[in-house]
């Protein structure tokens, strides 16, 4: 089991290498062939593509409100992709930045909710620590669970992905639904827990910004401390880190907490910037749409952050599709998932042909 | 009231009923994997099954049309993951995350677009009901496992075969020699390619028609947007913790048909678990038993790797 599992790392850390190199054109091949097929699809049914692409410009960034939408859109997205981000850096294949995510909203409504008001403003601190230290928690159990079990991160997160959305949903159905409420989410949270709104007229709200400084904060970790480093060498090649001396167990199990944290502040920031209660279904699978920002991002804070904004954009440009064309928004996830398809198959093609 | 007969015969009636797609689906995977091929899609593939299945059955109002095509929308879509991962070496995980939401985005677009909301489905009962003669007369066991769909016989039957398959046939020893070492069997002979491509088709169409089942025997000839909701994931983990075994296989698709099954019969046996609990608890008790099996070493060797002649 232990050739195994180094065999995994290995190949998280392959993945990472290959993906840097030569990349940015593959990405870009990658989003003008989904892009064309996602204008075909329309073609299909019967609306003029150009058109269409017109609309979703307009749109994603046609007005103060698209801009907005697009930008909130993008945060969440923003989030997960940055938690998964880091983990796979380290060589850990974190694909549970759902749960996490879960979590991270089920730990910020807890004191938003339920604390007294009187602490004001002091609310909103309080309820995204709490909800980055959910998600830290539930994404250090998959690191402790591969260190000590040796059980494969990727089955262990897949799974605790929908443990976490199931327990939001006894949540919101049960122990945090307000006496005599029918409505399947938990109650409003204090104002004080609020994101402050930014854009006036929009719906955007602080997190946008919280994201972004994440995204930094997590690019200056990633090159230019001591801990970056090590994180960056595990993942390359486990084994040269182990006989460098690294402390293995500990990179993965730090970088797990961050990324944990990341993801679960995510879940808070949604909760408290845009849905002010803990709904059943309030993810629109960003834990997934993450992974797919970070991979397609080239596992960069930089790109994670210009493709999250593409995927911001996509959703807000769908919407708007689906208002004047009638096109319906499920859209969006076939835009989404087409760029990951193209760019794992011409990696793949490029890794076979040996131009690595 | 609680422990009755015939409540506990209803109760694993409809647990063994709603294994079924679980049973197939995993049965699927078994074969990619023992090809080495780690299949996340499977959940894409499930899901274009279960649409594929109601398109067919609205198209011919026939529902055993409508489970060929759940399985030949499972084939489909397979074969174009397979000629990402078989031919291109596309990164397994990857292009299965990302299989997955393109799934979900386009089997909703396709029940928008194809699918008539009001239709009503014809009697559904020549695929959902055959009553094996005599047997389905025995107390519990009988209600349970002989008055079933005629699908769940044949996956049974599959897994039966699939077992002896691959342990006791030439196929099976090529299978699982690509699955245990690439390099061993492409240097033999064996085109890597062919085999993985191979798996994967009867792994779509496996999976699709255990979404088929999922639409057309246990519900009514609907879809749902995200209606496997996660049941193929979970499929990929029970092939592991169940150690690449079809019996084992069996064994766990009927427990978490159980879980299934409480969700819809708990509140007539006055058992008071919130529903949402009976919907976690298989990816609990998938994620006790893959941590309980941990160590030790049963299965393909180079599972989630791609082939790539010339690199051990």
């Amino acid at each position: 089991m232990t050739e195994t599992r180094t065999r995994w790392r290995d190949r998280a850390g392959s993945a990472a290498q290959k993906l840097s190199q030569g990349y940015a054109l593959v990405v870009i091949i990658a989003f003008a062939a989904s892009l064309a097929v996602g204008l075909l699809i329309l073609a299909a049914l019967g609306v003029s593509p150009w058109r269409a692409l017109g609309v979703m410009i307009g749109g994603a960034f046609g007005s103060r409100m698209a801009i907005g939408d697009t930008l909130v859109f993008m945060t969440p997205r923003l989030m997960t992709a940055l938690a998964a981000l880091i983990a796979i850096r380290c060589g850990f294949y974190n694909l549970g930045a759902e749960g996490q995510l879960q979590l991270g909203a089920v730990g910020a409504v807890l004191p938003a909710t339920m604390l007294p008001h009187s602490l004001g403003l002091l609310l909103l601190p309080i309820s995204l620590i709490s909800g980055a230290i959910f998600g830290a928690l539930w994404g250090l159990i998959p690191a402790v669970l591969k260190l000590w079990r040796g059980a494969n991160e990727i089955i262990v997160t897949l799974m605790m992905n929908f443990i976490g959305i199931y327990f939001v949903k006894y949540l919101v159905e049960g122990p945090l639904q307000p006496a005599g409420s029918n409505f399947n989410m938990s109650a409003k949270v204090a104002t004080g827990a609020m994101l402050p709104l930014i854009l006036p007229g929009t719906r955007l709200h602080l997190g946008a910004v919280i994201a972004v400084v994440v995204a930094a904060l997590l690019w200056v970790l990633l090159y230019h401390s001591t801990f970056g480093i090590r994180l960056r060498a595990a993942g390359l090649s486990p084994r040269a880190a182990r006989l460098q001396g690294m402390p293995l167990s500990r990179l993965i199990l730090s970088s797990m907490l961050i990324s944990g944290a990341i993801a679960g502040l995510g879940g808070a920031i949604e909760v408290l910037g845009v849905q002010y209660r803990l709904i059943e279904g309030f993810s629109a699978d960003f834990g997934f749409d993450g992974l797919a920002v970070a991979l397609l991002g080239g596992l960069e804070p930089l790109g994670a952050v210009i493709v999250a904004l593409y995927f911001g954009a996509i959703n807000s440009g769908t919407i708007a599709l689906q208002s004047v064309l009638s096109i319906p928004s499920a859209m969006a996830m076939i835009m989404s998932g087409l760029p990951i398809l193209f760019l794992a198959s011409i990696q793949g093609y490029r890794l076979v042909k040996g131009r690595r | 009231m609680l422990f009755d007969p015939i409540t506990i015969s209803l109760l694993l009636a409809a647990a063994v009923r709603l294994s079924a797609p679980m049973l197939l689906a995993s049965l699927g995977e078994l074969v990619s994997e023992r090809a080495g091929v780690l299949n996340i899609g499977l959940e894409g593939l499930m899901l274009f099954g279960a649409f594929g299945a109601v398109l067919g059955l609205q198209e011919s109002n026939d529902p055993l049309i409508g489970l060929l095509s759940g399985a030949l929308w499972g084939l489909g879509a397979a074969a174009i993951l397979a000629l990402a991962v078989a031919l291109l070496r596309a990164d397994q995980i990857v292009i299965g995350i990302g299989f997955n939401i393109l799934a979900l985005g386009a089997t909703s677009l396709l029940r928008q677009v194809a699918l008539n909301p009001s239709y009503n489905a014809p009697s559904l009962r020549a695929v959902s009901l055959y009553r094996i003669p005599v047997l389905y007369h025995w107390p519990i066991v009988g209600r349970a496992f002989f008055m079933q769909s005629p699908v769940f016989y044949g996956a049974v039957l599959l897994a039966i075969l699939l077992g002896l398959m691959l342990k006791y046939t030439r196929l099976g020893l090529i299978i699982r020699a690509v699955g245990e070492g690439a390099g061993a069997a492409d240097a033999a002979g064996v085109s890597v390619t062919v085999v993985r491509f191979g798996a994967m088709a009867f792994t779509g169409l496996c999976a699709g028609l255990g979404g088929g089942y999922l639409t057309i025997v246990a519900s009514g000839g609907v879809f749902v947007d995200n209606m496997t909701a996660g049941r193929g994931y979970l499929a990929v983990a029970v092939v592991i913790f169940s150690r690449w075994r079809p019996i084992w296989i069996l064994a766990a698709s009927i427990l978490f048909g159980c879980a299934d099954a409480l969700q819809y019969q708990g509140q007539a046996i006055g058992l008071s678990i919130p529903p949402p609990l009976l919907l976690m608890s298989p990816f609990v008790l998938a994620l006790v038993a893959w941590v309980l099996m941990g160590k030790g070493k049963t299965g393909p060797g180079e599972i989630g790797l791609p082939f790539l002649r010339g690199q051990k």
